[in-house]
This record gives C-alpha cells, sequence and structure tokens, in this order.
C-alpha cells in the first residue's frame, strides 16, 4: 500500500523575483488583471488520473453546459484531498495575495472539478457571487485553439461585455488566475474537438 | 390568419385553462397559422435582412431589420392572447430572430419585464443536437424543453424563458423564430 507522503500535492518553488515579476504581469494585464502560471505543480499527472476517475454530474443551464464534479472539500481520494489542502494553504493565499497584490483569506475557498467536452461551453459572465476576490483554474488538459475551450477575456462598456481581448488554451498544469469584479467578463468557448478539458477551479475570498 | 381549430370556443377555453395550469404559465400551439396565412408571412419575411444583437451577458443573435410583423399586432391576434392569458394585451412588440451557431439568450430575471411573451417558430427543419432549444424554467428550478416545430406558437409568462446555446453541429443552419412580449 502507498504512503501517505506519496499522495502530497505541492507547489513548485517560486523566488521572490519570480512573484514581483507575476504580479507585475498581473496588474498590467489587459482587459483585467490576469495570468497564466505554466508548471505549477510538482508532478500533476496523479492529481489529472484521480480527478479523471471521479464522479462528475452534468451542469446545465442558459449560462453552461459541462460536468462537474461535487465540492472536492468532501472528496476521499488522498489526492484530491492533498490538492484541496495546497489551494487551501496559506502557502498558496500568500503566493496568490503576492501575485495580485489582494489580501486573501487562507483557508476560505469553494474548489470544484470541472470536465468539458464536445460543444460544453460556459458563457460570458463575470463570476461576482458573495465576496469572491480571485478566481483560480488549474489546468489539467492542454487543448489547442481548434479544439476550443479557450478561456476568451472581455473588454467592458457600459457595464457589459464589449470585445473579445484575448483567448487562453489550456495547458496542463498552469495555473490561470483573475481578479473577480464588475468587469471580470469571461468565457469558456465550445469544445469543438473529441479532446476532454480536465480543469480544477474555484474562488479565493 | 389563426388556425380556425384554435377560435372554437370550447378548445379556447381548454387552452386557457391549460395555459394557467402550467408552471410557467403558458401553452404551446402547433400549427398555429391557418396553412395559406403561413406561406403568404413566410414569402413576406423571405428577403430580411438580419443585423448582430450582440450583448454577451445577455443574448447573442441575428435580428432582421425592418421587417414587418404586423399579424402579431392584429386585433385577431391581440383578443385571442389576452383571452388565453386572462390578461388585458393590447400590444406587441416583436423582432424576427435568426439563432446560427454561437447564438442564445441567458435569462435576466433582475431585467425581465412581467408580462407575456411569445415565441413563433419558423425553422422548418432543426436537430435537437444542435442545440437552440426554447427552454422554460419552472419556479421549481426544473425545465422544460419545448419541442420544435414550425409554425407552432407558444405563449407564455415572461421572464423565465431561454434560447439554448446553437453549437458547432448547427454548421450553417439558422433557427428563424419571432420573438415577441404582449404588453
Amino acid at each position: 500500500m502507498n504512503n501517505a507522503q506519496n499522495y502530497t500535492i505541492r507547489a513548485r518553488n517560486f523566488l521572490i523575483k519570480e512573484a514581483r515579476k507575476l504580479k507585475k504581469e498581473f496588474i498590467n494585464a489587459k482587459p483585467f488583471p490576469h495570468i497564466g502560471i505554466k508548471n505549477f505543480l510538482k508532478g500533476y499527472k496523479p492529481l489529472l488520473a484521480a480527478i479523471e476517475s471521479g464522479q462528475f454530474y452534468r451542469k446545465d443551464s442558459d449560462l453552461f453546459s459541462f460536468s462537474q464534479t461535487n465540492n472536492l472539500f468532501y472528496s476521499k481520494n488522498l489526492i484530491i484531498q492533498s490538492a484541496v489542502k495546497l489551494f487551501s494553504s496559506q502557502t498558496f493565499s500568500r503566493l496568490i495575495s503576492a501575485v495580485s497584490g489582494i489580501k486573501l483569506k487562507a483557508g476560505a475557498l469553494d474548489v470544484f472539478g470541472s470536465l468539458y467536452e464536445k460543444t460544453n461551453y460556459l458563457l460570458c459572465h463575470d463570476d461576482r457571487v458573495e465576496d469572491r476576490k480571485i478566481a483560480f483554474i488549474l489546468y489539467l488538459s492542454t487543448l489547442s485553439k481548434k479544439d476550443g475551450g479557450s478561456l476568451a477575456l472581455y473588454s467592458n462598456k457600459c457595464c457589459h461585455p464589449y470585445k473579445k481581448i484575448i483567448s487562453y488554451p489550456p495547458i496542463e498544469n498552469s495555473l490561470f488566475i483573475f481578479k473577480v469584479s464588475k468587469v471580470s467578463w469571461h468565457e469558456v468557448e465550445e469544445v469543438l474537438s473529441d479532446k476532454k478539458r480536465y480543469a480544477i477551479g474555484g474562488w479565493l475570498h | 390568419m389563426i388556425n380556425k381549430v384554435y377560435l372554437e370556443p370550447r378548445i379556447l377555453k381548454k387552452l386557457s385553462e391549460g395555459f394557467g395550469d402550467n408552471n410557467p404559465k403558458g401553452v404551446q400551439l402547433t400549427s398555429f397559422m391557418d396553412k395559406d396565412f403561413y406561406a403568404l408571412f413566410l414569402r413576406g419575411i423571405s428577403n430580411a435582412n438580419f443585423i448582430k444583437k450582440d450583448v454577451r451577458d445577455m443574448h447573442s443573435f441575428f435580428e432582421a431589420k425592418n421587417t414587418k410583423l404586423n399579424s402579431f399586432s392584429t386585433r385577431e391576434f391581440l383578443s385571442f392572447c389576452s383571452v388565453l392569458s386572462g390578461k388585458k394585451i393590447k400590444k406587441a412588440e416583436c423582432s424576427l430572430r435568426m439563432f446560427m451557431k454561437g447564438c442564445y439568450t441567458l435569462i435576466h430575471e433582475e431585467t425581465a419585464k412581467k408580462g407575456i411573451e411569445f415565441f413563433f417558430d419558423l425553422t422548418p427543419k432543426w436537430n435537437e443536437k444542435f442545440g437552440g432549444q426554447i427552454t422554460y424554467l419552472a419556479y421549481d428550478g426544473s425545465k422544460g424543453i419545448t419541442p420544435q416545430y414550425p409554425n407552432n406558437l407558444i405563449l407564455a409568462e415572461s421572464g423565465r424563458s431561454y434560447v439554448k446555446y446553437v453549437n458547432r453541429f448547427a454548421g450553417s443552419e439558422g433557427r428563424l423564430i419571432v420573438y415577441g412580449r404582449l404588453e
């Protein structure tokens, strides 16, 4: 039987110099503060396998069509528990605070696994619910532009999304964060290929 | 204009009762227009020019400009809708909408005016896997997807409906609908 130590999911080390550089990029990003951090975890494959084998539930409304896990806080899978522990840790909230310049509470987050398959999407919205401050997505799959499933960011005009400014195809083991505000208009573009887009996402308060 | 079957007092009474019993309140009437009138109506809108209406947190679709939809402002239609809904309806604001791939509408409860709305479906051929279904959200949170037929009228209380995102399977096909608000 594996030792519990083998299930530990850790973020790679971040030097102060790198965090400063990331903060500059985050603050200056258009259309609103955001950044993608590549190679975020030290080995993400066990986490992908754990998420892939988990239970997903269809979520379907006017705004979205995709599959989602229950809140991963309640997962019994040790690898997922370890990932949740990382996202709830002071280390994680301090890192995100350092990059975003936003004061965050450690442990105060919701975290879910998501799966987007062919024709799945999440239409444009701003993510503002309660006191969410930062949204984060850890991608566990890589999709190219032609596969769809990119995260598209929109500019704001008169309190509505206006123009698509940039879109980011998911890259496995990259952490994408953005500041939640009344202008954080974003969408997950429709998945066009048979590739599966796995991610873990949530919000820091 | 209206299929004579729906104008029979016995049928009208049944439909009116059905309207109030549904959640949300509403009815769906297949073969709504008289066959010959429907053919004429289709001819009247065949040269419509569409422009994109894109407010992405609310809707994205194509709307016909300068298309006359007078049929939905006639006394016959407004009286019929008044009887069915039990509300006094004086006017209709309608638009002809085309839902191509990437198009949708969202429910905006905070901005939706309370009242009566209708969808009149003109799409001759549509596959459910394309998306684009007219969907109603009941007060218990459940969803009702209305079956798609050409010449089909859905009359219901407003603020509870959306047109599901049309996905890439639709290719170059479009879903053509008259949407109207009744006051």
